[in-house]
């Protein structure tokens, strides 16, 4: 669809980001020490802190991600709110105190506490700038993807945009600026997400989302063995026909314009042709929506309800319910979504998105999405089973997460913050099912990029709570690519430059050390955003919890709770978990279809490593461990 | 010196208890997912089905537990 840019939203990004600038200058005097630039003197208020893990922890893939694939997919969108955030329990009851007590300003030094050995130091750095960069090239990504359609720029403009302001804020003031960027983040995110359920809420359901919304066409067709000869509309007319392993879909044209049309049957049993949406891209890069150009906005927003039952009535809408009432509707009722199908046609490349009604008790179950239920297999479930256990193991090993425990003066600071944290990400969650349903029924998606959910559906309560969701949406950006470069800096600064290559610094170099350091990050993350443009990276989120979970997760556990684990057992977890993670990734059937190969012939047939790299993690680590008892960990919760 | 040995192996050990409890729930939810989804389907409470149901049990366990983890935390530290 066509996205016009908003003057709204540009004044109030531009107020957000003097705001941040503001900020940082202010904090730029204060940061004079290593202590105060990496962790931000160590004297951030726990519930600042608390709310600022939310700002940090609450990127794009959460806020436009889940929001989206809810929206799509209905609950399997919603099992990645329940997984990130069942993540932060290994947080709280296991990670935070010890972890706050053994560190200084990174996860390394923790890892290193008991043992100052370089190859802790040397494999912690590199699995934190890993992480750290299959975390920030999606948000680049995604920030350049956001720019275009909201603010009318393209696509390089903003990823060297969010680029240069998060430099400016890193660079300035570290871990403090850092810190209030994403309180003043998570905080916007939380409190308008509320006000938009309660939008939701307030509007209910309806047949007709909107007064302006498409009236989708059908028609009767006659089908002679498998091909469509006639329909009953004189002003179509049937240029062609396309068969998919599942579906039939016809190419008819009205005008001069080709629509594509999905064969079906109606309530009466009645074969008809159900008009569907489609993109169609040439040979020569020419793209048109549902037949036109992009200038001509044909490619409208969907999604509604096919069917309201309201206390075993049906009904055309619901008006105001509540929060129960409403998902307890939804679930008697019925949706429409759009489902994909993607063919050759011609030399045409043509994609299709098809009216398919779906029960709410489907939407409203694992399924859609997730191949648990229908058509599945054991490796299809071992792949979700794979997936739930690296979000849960996946978030308390996150090095740009770890760094904030080290903001706050104390073990116990450490401990509320993040019962904070949790409380602030838990609400958030739970509102991210009720924004995801919205959307799907609210006639606001946009088929081609579902990532715009939650903003197209503030859209349609009008611009100005667009203009500040979209604000939120870019600020959402910037408060987790500045917590990344700060972790990567760390990394480089103080994990390899101070710790392990031992180049003598004095507190200012180290600071400088470290501003340098995030110029650089910074510089090669905004390269990374432009060079990856119009790539689907989101996967990469999944990569960075995938590795944290198998990487850097049994070496944090067993450090505190083995006394028998040595530092060489510790490095080479972190190599076997990081190594085995990654390439069970790139040999994954997933992969393998983006390298253009069949799915079928990759070597490992699954997609999320967890499941196997976690457990060869801990087993490394428990061999070198017992091979090398020279360097024990000690009694690390005793000290 | 001792004593603080003992208070640090107390939270360590509560915390261990209540990770364990609450990843005994979590890979229920897991497991009932995987091998029975249609049992998630089942309508228990005000309309609302289990997968409802138990995804905001989750959540709102993870908090509920994290204040009370607090709260105990609290009182092993007032014992010092």
């Amino acid at each position: 669809m066509i996205y016009e840019a908003s003057s709204i939203a540009v004044g109030l990004f531009v107020f957000f980001v003097l705001c941040v600038l503001g900020l940082s200058a202010y904090f730029a005097r204060k940061t004079q020490s290593a202590d105060a630039y990496f962790a931000a003197g160590g004297k951030i208020h726990w519930a600042v802190n608390g709310i600022a893990f939310a700002g940090d922890y609450l990127s794009a893939a959460s806020f436009l991600g889940i929001c989206g694939m809810i929206a799509m997919v209905g609950y399997d969108g919603f099992l990645y709110s329940i997984g990130y955030l069942g993540g932060w329990i290994v947080a709280l009851f296991v990670v935070a105190e010890p972890l706050k007590k053994l560190g200084k300003y990174t996860f390394t030094d923790a890892l290193d506490a008991k043992f100052n050995s370089k190859s802790i130091q040397l494999t912690a750095a590199i699995s934190t700038l890993v992480v750290s960069l299959c975390y920030l090239i999606p948000q680049m990504v995604g920030a350049g993807a956001l720019v275009t359609p909201l603010l009318g720029l393209p696509h390089y403009v903003g990823v060297l945009m969010v680029g240069s302001i998060v430099i400016f804020i890193v660079a300035t003031a570290g871990m403090a600026s850092t810190t209030y960027v994403q309180f003043l983040k998570g905080t916007l995110l939380i409190i308008f997400s509320a006000i938009l359920v309660v939008l939701v809420l307030n509007k209910g359901l309806s047949l007709k989302p909107s007064a302006d919304y498409h009236d989708f066409q059908s028609m009767k067709a006659q089908v002679v063995s498998g091909q469509v000869i006639a329909v009953d509309n004189n002003n179509y007319k049937i240029v062609g026909q396309k068969n998919t392993a599942k579906n039939h879909f016809v190419k008819l044209e009205k005008n001069g314009i080709n629509t594509w049309w999905n064969l079906t049957t109606n309530k009466n049993q009645e074969t008809v042709l159900q008009e569907a949406l489609s993109t169609t891209k040439s040979a020569d890069g020419n793209k048109l929506y549902n037949g036109k150009a992009k200038a001509d906005k044909a490619f409208y927003q969907v999604g509604h309800m096919a069917e309201i039952v309201d206390n075993g009535k049906k009904v055309e809408k619901t008006g105001p319910v509540g929060p129960f009432k409403f998902l307890s509707i939804f679930t008697k009722s019925k949706v429409t979504r759009f489902t994909k199908a993607i063919f050759v046609d011609g030399k045409n490349k043509v994609t299709v998105w098809r009216q398919t009604i779906t029960s709410g008790s489907e939407v409203m179950r694992p399924g859609l999405k997730f191949k648990v239920d229908k058509g599945s297999t054991v490796m299809s479930k071992l792949n979700f089973v794979s997936l739930m256990l690296a979000l849960f193991f996946g978030t308390a090993a996150l090095p740009h997460i770890l760094i904030r425990y080290y903001t706050v003066p104390s073990a116990k600071c450490a401990r509320k913050s993040t019962i904070v944290a949790i409380s602030a990400i838990g609400f958030f969650y739970i509102l991210t099912l009720f924004l995801g349903l919205g959307a799907m029924a609210g006639g606001v998606l946009d088929l081609g990029s579902s990532n715009m959910a939650a903003p197209l559906l503030a859209k349609s309560f009008g611009l100005i709570l667009f203009a500040i969701i979209s604000a939120i949406a870019f600020a959402t950006v910037l408060g987790t690519v500045s917590g990344l470069i700060v972790a990567a800096s760390g990394a480089i600064a103080h994990d390899l430059m101070d710790s392990l290559f031992k180049i003598k610094m004095t507190d200012a170099q180290k600071v400088k050390a470290g501003k340098i350091s995030a110029i650089v990050v910074g510089i090669i993350a905004i390269i990374l955003g432009i060079l990856f443009k119009g790539m689907n990276v989101s996967y990469l989120v999944g990569w960075a919890f995938a590795v944290a979970a198998s990487a850097n997760l049994p070496a944090i556990l067993m450090l505190l709770f083995w006394k028998k684990t040595t530092s060489r057992g510790i490095a080479a977890s972190i190599v076997v978990g990081m190594t085995s993670a990654l390439t069970i990734i790139l040999l994954s059937p997933s992969m393998f279809e983006r390298y253009g190969f069949d799915p079928a012939t990759a070597p490992i047939a699954l997609d999320n490593p967890g499941i196997i790299s976690i457990p060869l993690s801990f087993l490394t680590l428990i061999i070198i461990s017992w091979l090398t008892p020279h360097k024990r960990a000690k009694d690390i919760l005793r000290v | 010196m001792g004593k603080k040995k003992n208070k640090l192996d107390e939270k360590a050990k509560l915390g261990l208890v209540l990770f364990g409890i609450y990843s005994l729930i979590y890979a229920t939810f897991v497991i009932i997912n995987t091998l029975w989804p249609k049992l998630m389907g089942k309508i228990i409470f005000a309309g609302l089905n289990l997968a409802v149901i138990y995804g905001f049990f989750l959540i709102i366990a993870a908090i509920v537990m994290g204040l009370i983890y607090n709260q105990m935390c609290l009182k092993i530290e007032e014992k010092k």
